[in-house]
């Protein structure tokens, strides 16, 4: 048995102690003794606190420090935990597209009886029961992985675990890339109160995309562009396929965005069609260039922002579509000029031409990131670990008991007074 | 002689005297030296022989020498008639003999007093002087004349002995036709005005009072758990005594007793102040001390 609120005990304890001196120093009409020199004592009060050097009311007394302390147990929330190991874990493991199988077959060596296993890429799955099943099942998926909601996942878990168990370790077995580090992982994992060990797996091979350019005109001017994000691309690592539209959509590439392929439509430029300079954001490049201000489509609302004009609108949007994703640009490139030719240009084209979500598969983190991941000492304590608005089922037995305490102290204590009296 | 339990009491007061403390009116002869001259054979001095003196007193051979007629005169002894005056009020009970189980006391201010007057009753009987025995009970006084007769000490032991105190008495009334020596055995805790006034009287009209204040141990040093104390002869007095007004009381208390000796001895009284715990033999011999270590507070 613990306390959820242990400092309850030991103000009840305090209390009891109180009552007990309370108990000794009463205020009371002391007992009547004949004494011929009466007249030398001073006037005062007939209700004179005395010090008892033993206590009487011995029930009485019982009564109050019995109720004070049900009160106290009370407060403090006693939870009963079932019998189990000492030491539990918790295993996350990766099934995000970065990971390879090596992270199923190191997760199946790492589990044993016991584990809960939370299962996570862009979303988790907490297996409580069978988790050595689940894992022998497990296949990496499309998906990109959160190593924040797998964490998020892994306390949950930790936490039904904590009932059973006076500590939970965590084990993260993930090639912990890029893509799924977000600003709130490192804070999830600072917040997680004990040992964490991180067992690194082989991240797949980093895979540029794919880039092809649907269009008419042979002297379309993001040629040179695609053919500079295409010069480094390795065909052997299976690279995410991008496809870029120059016209309107049709079949075949909602077809293709179904089978995974990011479908970006990019329009060309009105004949006449206004530039302005214009500044536009993407990914960690800007460009300020004369530009043509496209509309988006309305009814493709809700996607996610993939570029910005300087005033915050959006240039470029893109949806998820079956296991890949359309992608809309609102960018206009004048026909004249050499926009295109700028640094500054194939940086925020790079963004504009990513693979769907923008994710850089299987770039790994840093070491040092990692390094910070992962924490030695002890385990979590279960105490640590429980929830603050967990409740305790024997709290309402023990205010009732110390109720019905009360009662009878009461009770007594009017006994007391009419035989007194 | 029967006298119960003061047997060692009066065995250790034996061969113990009491003088007067001046001399006394001229009366059947005594122990006591008398302000009156005799006929003993211990010589004074001489007087001129007069009319109606007897001639067996004339002193011949200095006739015969001188042809002068002149009186031999010698010291006069009287006894001296003692009234030993108790206190017999419900404060002289105190503490309450059954108080306290087996460790309660085992004096009362009561058997102090008692003993007191048993013993100076055996002293001044030792010197052949007539002692008499008044109680100031509730139930009014409860006297025993002055005698001489040797049952006189066991009379006095059992008239005490009978004598339960309780409720108050008033002790002015008891110079009334008292004899020349009066010993007042109290606690002071009655009309101490009308007391003075009496003993006043009684010491001016050639009389000499001797004051034995009995005072208890517990009343010095009170118990240090708090009571509610009650005057027994005044339950109105009712008044808490706790560790905050102890030393308030004892304190008062000390005033009170200074205050009190001072009185007596400025009316001429001998006083002696005792705590009941004391060894009463001791009590007495200092009692009975001629003048010069008289009043000398226990």
């Amino acid at each position: 048995m613990s306390f959820l609120a242990p400092l309850w005990l030991a103000a009840a304890a305090v209390a009891s102690l109180g009552v007990v001196a309370l108990h000794l120093i009463t205020t009371q009409r002391p007992p009547a003794s004949a004494l011929p020199t009466a007249r030398f004592v001073p006037q005062g009060d007939a209700r004179a606190s005395s010090r008892a050097a033993r206590p009487t009311d011995l029930l009485l007394l019982l009564l109050r420090c019995v109720a004070l302390m049900l009160l106290g147990t009370a407060f403090a929330g006693p939870v009963t935990h079932p019998g189990g190991s000492s030491l539990a874990r918790v295993i996350a493991v990766d099934r995000s597209r970065g990971a390879e199988a090596d992270a199923r077959d190191s997760a199946v060596a790492l589990a044993r009886p016991g584990d809960m296993v939370v299962l996570f890429d862009s979303s988790a799955t907490i297996v409580a029961v069978g988790g050595a099943d689940s894992l022998h099942a497990m296949t990496v998926g499309h998906a990109r992985g959160s190593l924040s909601t797998g964490l998020v996942a892994a306390r949950r878990a930790a936490r039904e675990l904590a009932r059973g168990a006076d500590s939970v370790e965590l084990d993260v077995v993930s090639p912990l890339t890029a893509d799924e580090i977000d600003a709130a992982s490192a804070g999830l994992i600072a917040a997680w109160p004990g040992r964490v060990r991180v067992v690194r797996t082989t991240a797949v091979r980093v895979s540029a995309a794919a880039v092809t350019l649907v269009s008419d005109a042979a002297d379309d001017a993001l040629r040179p562009v695609v053919a500079a994000l295409n010069a480094h691309v390795d065909r052997n690592a299976k690279p995410e396929a991008v496809r870029v539209v120059r016209a309107p959509l049709g079949t075949g590439d909602s077809a293709a965005a179904r089978e995974g392929s990011a479908v970006v439509s990019w329009p060309h430029s009105a004949d006449g069609g206004r530039t302005t300079a214009e500044g536009v954001w993407a990914g960690d490049a800007t460009l300020v260039a004369p530009l043509e201000r496209i509309e988006l489509q309305r009814a493709l609302s809700g996607g996610r922002v993939v570029a910005r004009w300087a005033d915050g609108t959006s240039a470029a949007v893109e949806w998820p579509l079956g296991r890949g994703c359309i992608r809309a640009i609102g960018v206009g490139i004048p026909i004249a000029g050499d926009v295109t030719l700028q640094p500054a240009f194939a940086a925020v084209a790079r963004a504009l031409l990513a693979p769907c979500d923008a994710a850089v598969v299987g770039a790994v983190a840093t070491d040092s990131l990692v390094k910070a991941f992962a924490r030695a000492g002890p385990a979590a304590t279960a105490a640590a670990l429980r929830s603050t608005d967990e409740s305790s089922p024997l709290a309402p037995w023990l205010l009732g008991a110390a109720l019905l305490l009360l009662l009878g102290e009461l009770a007594l204590r009017r006994d007391a007074a009419a035989v007194s009296a | 002689m029967a006298v119960g339990p003061y047997g060692a009491l009066l065995e250790s007061v034996r061969g113990v005297k009491w003088p007067a403390r001046r001399p006394v009116q001229g009366g059947a002869p005594g122990a006591h030296l008398a302000r009156s001259r005799g006929v003993a054979t211990e010589f004074v001095e001489y007087r001129p022989y007069r009319q109606g003196d007897d001639p067996r007193r004339l002193d011949w051979k200095l006739l015969a020498r001188s042809d002068r007629a002149f009186i031999r005169l010698a010291p006069d002894r009287a006894v001296l008639g003692t009234l030993i005056v108790v206190d017999a009020s419900a404060s002289m009970a105190f503490p309450v003999e059954s108080a306290g189980g087996p460790d309660g006391p085992d004096r009362t201010k009561w058997r102090a007093a008692r003993e007191i007057a048993v013993a100076c009753t055996a002293v001044a009987h030792a010197g052949s002087d007539p002692v008499g025995l008044t109680v100031a009970a509730q139930s009014g006084l409860v006297r025993l004349a002055p005698r001489t007769r040797r049952s006189v000490v066991a009379e006095i032991a059992r008239t005490l002995d009978t004598v339960r105190p309780a409720g108050s008495a008033s002790l002015s009334t008891v110079f009334v036709g008292a004899p020349a020596r009066v010993l007042l055995i109290t606690d002071c805790l009655g009309d101490l005005a009308a007391l003075h006034r009496a003993a006043r009287a009684h010491v001016v009209a050639g009389g000499e009072v001797h004051v034995v204040h009995v005072v208890s141990r517990l009343e010095l040093d009170p118990p240090r758990a708090a009571m509610l104390a009650t005057d027994p002869e005044d339950p109105s007095v009712s008044r808490p005594l706790t560790a905050e007004t102890r030393d308030a009381y004892r304190a008062a208390f000390d005033n009170w007793r200074g205050e009190v000796a001072r009185a007596w001895r400025d009316n001429g009284v001998a006083y002696h102040e005792v705590v009941d715990d004391q060894p009463v033999d001791i009590l007495v011999r200092r009692l009975v001390a001629p003048p010069g270590g008289a009043g000398v507070r226990a």
